[in-house]
């Protein structure tokens, strides 16, 4: 296999997913749009060695819809000749496209392309565009669907996991956020996005909250405690175990909606010369794997292990680890599974502070955990992402 | 006789049914016979539309449901299967796009089927009479509307309210369906048909809302953001209520979501196989149907009653004004008889009055019975704290505390106070024959088990004991029948049928706990297995005294009193845990009113303390719980469906099917399998002989197989 160069990194920063927010008079089109853009400046990059622009999205229809890698591109002012393609997995969306160019380089279908994701909850709501799996009865019946607080409460429960644990991870996340804010951590990657006539809206991530106390915490209502939705009762259908849920997640512990867009470039070797660029580093290797649905957060588990043995790594060759904060159970049952050292860990916050604009963070999290390990000159990242109907996604990075 | 007759008036065809039979059905003949009709029709030259109607009370209650019986003998060919049962799609989709109107004159109940008919008529007419009812109930019965009404009901009042009506098997009266809009109009019963013929004679538009261009889905599509946010809340709550067993459920959502996204046509074939799927696929339904219609039928038909003279009576006692007996008292009040309610507690006796009179009021007050009526009740109950005021009674129900010695002190006291009336004692598990000699005269003496709450529970068993006399037996049918509830004749035994085969149930629950299942599993099980509630829940319900009071009453083979479910029933009690009024049992009960209870931590080491056999090992894997509460549900199953074969071994029942009923409607058993027979055949007699084998080897008792169940297995048969 080739090398596959990841060449650099690039984000808007994260508005609140709602129409107070400062992205949500920016289309998802014009946010992608604005890091290909900033992408293709920042390293001179002759366009017309783009051979693929695949962008992750989950609600991909409205204006959100049809290839929104190959409408983004046009948009961002790429020749014609640039395709552009629209991949979908939920919440890993980004990471996937990263991952499916990645696949295309290192077979040597692809010299040079770029990969991301986009998501404007605020304009293209979340679930807004169906699906079968919630909506069909066959499929919900068969999968004991229930939404996906509920599941992470039951996975809360199943494992023991107080509210105050995952509250006290939820302040842990906003601390370590809003220091990365202040110390500059992210701004490698960010890139301002502007209004129509061209003044900045948004510099900076939108959404942490560095004032959140564990006691502020504590007066949130749980979110999903619905016993009249039935999702309870479908749960214990499949883990009869349990008596009854505990509804610990609720807004200051669950990933803020967000609007976002985050991409990368990514080359062969002669891909990079051609364009002459220089590396930032190597993707190593990636996996995707299923487990149980109702269970849904188990996904990045197996990924993680299967993604260490492709790359002939163990996890004492990990330098930091993001896995995102979906809900607050997801890093905590990460790092017990793997008994890992909380301080490589989302060591800048991740999604319950900053947000999660489902089919960009993947790639959004490759910048960040990249940006990290020049910043503190280590070597090798771990990206892992839940993924819902129990799928999940990790990447591992090595820098050169 | 022809089952549809057509005649012209006027220019217009009358399609008149008046099928075999005391209301008219659609049985695979009338189906033919519409077919010729509908084609008669429209090659008719002389006639501008057409009338459906009825010569009958009802308009049409819905199919023949024979037609699931003859499942049960199917030949396999599935082609074949979707031709015949496509059938009256065929002709219904025929009579609605053959270019000329339609009227339904809809003059009694249009149910199931007969409502599909006049859904497929382009202008339906009800007559005001309020005993008129409409809807699609299918699902009550394990089934789908699969002439074409899931479709026809979505795209008429939009699917939100169309599944929510199929879903709860609304039944409603004229004037509700025309508000609702599910027919067009309401006349009085003298104008319906000429109201009818005058619509089909107007040369109206003979084509519905759905088949004309632009037609938008009342309510918004049902694939539209708004039907998906709705069909992921009908789907978790339906697939919550039913569990693993709402198998009709799904294929109604099914038909729905994803034909009212069709084509019409595309629509009515996706029907068509989510039915027959329900059908063949899975045995739900067609034991519904055998236990709950056909089975159910039976019995209020009253085969068993002896042929003597109905003996007129007006004057019912009731002793104790417990929960049982002024549930008895309120039944009888409603069913038109003069109750006389004794109770030495004047308290008892006037908190039951006012319990009675409140609810009345409250009834009286929503309209649902009229002030008379309201009046009339107040006026029929009397009370009374000496049984000498029962001296001229016809009927005097005891229902005194669940205690031999009491019950035969009042029964004596009974006997003499009232010497010439029916004797009835409302027991749930006492065999009659060990009270009968407290009567003067043992032949007037009977046993009535009510189910608690008496005026919601459908059945009574009436015990007949080795000297109950034909008279008396007849007048306890002949109350039962009077009560609009199901007599289930059962001969006299510990716990008759239904409490025995409850017994079976919760002391397997029980069993379980002692084997060391997490007590959640056990629950979950139960439920998951179809069973109302889960064995602990309910056992925390009725106490577990009385639990432990059955079993001293009932030397039978698992309720030894060194059984490991008895010792910790035992060890329960003496920790004073004995159940929801103690306020600790299997559960805890907190103080605060919107914590909810959760099962006692302490079940887990109690259990450890007592012997007992080793459940299955659930193992490490991910479904290991669910595997276990796979495990838990069918112990429970199979528990007290052998002990229903002990039971008809026993004499206390002998007709399968009605003791079907009787397993579900007074004994819990699960439902969806049509009775604890059903069951067994179901599952395979030498499969259940095995499962049990393997667990009797393991020591438990209840799993001994009667002699009667290995003879039918050697040679192959069933009991039917």
């Amino acid at each position: 296999m080739d090398d596959i160069l990841v060449l650099d990194t690039a984000r808007t920063p994260r508005g609140k997913g709602r129409p107070s927010g400062a992205l949500h008079e920016v289309p998802a089109v014009e946010l992608a749009a604005t890091v290909l853009r900033a992408l293709s400046a920042r390293n001179c990059l002759d366009e017309s060695l783009i051979e693929e622009v695949t962008l992750g999205c989950v609600e991909a229809h409205r204006e959100q819809g049809g290839a929104i890698g190959r409408i983004a591109a046009l948009h961002a002012g790429f020749p014609d000749t640039v395709p552009g393609l629209q991949v979908g997995r939920y919440c890993s969306s980004g990471l996937d496209a990263i991952n499916s160019v990645a696949g295309q380089i290192g077979s040597g279908m692809l010299q040079l392309a770029m990969a991301g994701g986009v998501e404007s909850m605020s304009r293209v709501p979340m679930a807004s565009g169906g699906s079968a799996w919630w909506a069909d009865p066959e499929v919900a019946f068969e999968t004991n669907f229930i939404s996906q607080g509920v599941g992470a409460d039951l996975v809360a429960t199943r494992r023991g996991y107080t509210r105050e644990r995952l509250d006290s991870f939820a302040v842990e996340s906003q601390r370590r956020a809003s220091e990365a804010q202040r110390t500059g951590a992210f701004d490698k990657s960010l890139v301002p996005v502007s209004n129509g006539i061209g003044l900045p809206l948004l510099t900076a991530d939108e959404i942490p909250r560095r004032e959140t106390t564990l006691a502020a915490l504590a007066g949130l209502k749980p979110s999903f405690a619905q016993p009249k939705s039935g999702f309870d009762s479908v749960a214990t259908l499949g883990f009869p175990e349990v008596e009854q849920i505990e509804h610990s997640h609720h807004a200051g512990n669950s990933s803020a909606i967000a609007d976002g867009a985050g991409a990368v470039i990514l080359a062969s070797a002669a891909g990079a010369k051609v364009a002459g660029i220089k590396p930032r580093a190597r993707i190593r290797s990636w996996a995707t794997r299923g487990s149980n649905t109702t269970l849904m957060f188990g996904g990045p588990l197996p990924a993680s292990e299967k993604a260490l043995q492709l790359a002939g790594m163990t996890w004492s060759d990990i330098d930091l680890v993001e896995i995102n904060e979906a809900f607050a159970i997801m890093p905590i049952w990460f790092s017990e599974h793997f008994d890992l050292d909380p301080e490589i860990i989302n060591v800048n916050g991740g999604a319950i502070a900053l947000g999660h604009p489902l089919g960009a963070t993947g790639a959004m999290l490759l910048g960040t955990v990249l940006d990290e390990l020049e910043r503190r000159d280590l070597q090798v990242g771990l990206v892992s992402l839940c993924v819902a109907s129990g799928m999940g996604t990790t990447t591992i990075v090595e820098r050169i | 006789m022809d089952p549809i007759t057509y005649q012209v008036s006027d220019k217009v065809a009358i399609l008149t049914f008046n099928t075999e039979g005391s209301v008219n059905t659609l049985s695979w003949q009338v189906v033919a016979t519409l077919g010729d009709r509908v084609e008669q029709f429209l090659a008719d030259d002389t006639v501008v539309g057409a009338v459906i109607t009825s010569a009958k009370n009802d308009f049409i209650v819905g199919a023949d449901l024979g037609m699931i019986a003859e499942l049960d003998n199917w030949n396999g060919d599935r082609r074949e299967l979707l031709q015949k049962w496509s059938a009256l799609n065929r002709v219904l989709r025929r009579l609605e796009t053959g270019g000329k109107p339609v009227a339904a004159a809809i003059n009694g109940s249009a149910l199931g089927g007969g409502f599909e008919v006049a859904l497929a008529s382009h202008y339906r007419v009800g007559a005001n009479d309020p005993s008129i009812r409409i809807g699609l109930p299918e699902t009550q019965l394990g089934m789908i509307p699969a002439a074409g009404g899931t479709q026809r009901l979505s795209r008429l009042l939009g699917v939100e309210r169309a599944c929510e009506l199929m879903l709860t098997g609304a039944r409603l009266t004229t004037t509700e369906a025309v508000e609702q809009g599910l027919i067009h109009q309401v006349v009085t019963p003298d104008e319906l048909l000429q109201t009818a013929k005058d619509w089909a004679a107007s040369a109206p538009d003979a084509h519905q809302p759905w088949d004309k261009p632009g037609f938008e889905m009342p309510g918004g599509e049902v694939q539209g953001a708004r039907g998906m946010r709705l069909f992921e809340r009908l789907n978790a709550s339906a697939h919550a209520t039913g569990g693993n067993y709402s198998p009709h459920v799904r294929a109604l959502l099914t038909a729905v979501f994803r034909g009212a996204h069709s084509g019409f046509d595309a629509g009515t074939r996706i029907e068509n196989e989510q039915h027959l799927k329900l059908l063949i696929d899975d045995t739900t339904a067609r034991r519904l149907v055998r236990t709950e219609f056909f089975g159910i039928g039976d019995l209020r038909k009253q085969t068993s009653r002896p042929d003597v003279p109905v003996r007129n009576f007006t004057t019912v006692g009731v002793v104790g004004a417990g929960m049982m007996g002024a549930g008895i008292a309120q039944v009888a009040v409603e069913a038109g008889f003069k109750v006389i309610l004794v109770d030495l507690s004047t308290e008892l006796l006037a908190g039951a009055l006012d319990k009675l009179e409140s609810g009345w009021r409250k009834r009286a007050d929503r309209g649902s019975i009229t002030e008379e009526e309201l009046q009339l009740r107040i006026n029929s109950i009397k009370m009374a704290e000496n049984i000498s005021a029962l001296a001229d009674c016809d009927l005097v129900i005891e229902a005194v505390t669940e205690n031999r010695a009491v019950k035969r002190s009042v029964l004596s006291q009974i006997s003499s106070a009232a010497s010439h009336a029916i004797i009835a004692t409302n027991t749930s598990s006492l065999p009659i024959s060990e009270l009968a000699d407290a009567i003067d005269d043992p032949a007037r003496f009977i046993g009535l088990h009510f189910l608690s709450p008496v005026p919601v529970m459908p059945m009574v068993e009436l015990v007949s004991g080795s000297a109950s006399g034909t008279a008396a037996i007849a007048a306890g049918f002949d109350f039962v029948k009077a009560l609009r509830k199901i007599a289930m004749p059962v001969g006299d035994g510990p716990g008759f049928f239904g409490t025995r085969l409850f017994h079976a149930f919760v002391s397997e629950g029980v069993a379980l706990v002692a084997e060391g299942v997490p007590p959640a599993i056990i629950e979950n099980a139960a439920r998951q297995a179809g069973f109302r509630t889960g064995p602990l829940e309910v056992l925390d319900e009725v106490s577990l005294t009385l639990c432990i009071d059955i079993i001293d009453g009932r030397p039978n083979p698992e309720n030894t009193p060194d059984a490991p479910s008895t010792i910790l029933l035992r060890e329960l009690v003496a920790q004073g845990r004995n159940g929801r009024r103690a306020r600790a049992g299997f559960y805890e009960y907190p103080d605060s009113p919107d914590s909810r209870k959760r099962l006692w931590s302490g079940l887990a080491s109690l259990a450890a303390g007592i012997e007992a056999p080793q459940p299955l090992d659930p193992g490490t894997s991910d479904t290991w719980s669910k595997e276990l509460a796979a495990y838990a549900g069918r112990r429970m199953q199979l528990a007290a469906a052998l002990d229903a074969v002990r039971a008809r071994d026993a004499g206390v029942v002998n007709d399968v099917t009605a003791a079907d009923v009787g397993s579900v409607l007074a004994g819990m058993f699960p439902r969806h399998t049509g009775g604890s027979f059903s069951f067994l055949e179901d599952l395979g007699l030498s499969t259940a002989i095995q499962e049990a084998d393997l667990l009797a080897a393991a020591g438990r008792a209840a799993f001994m197989v009667p002699d009667s169940l290995r003879v039918l297995a050697a040679n192959e048969r069933t009991w039917r």
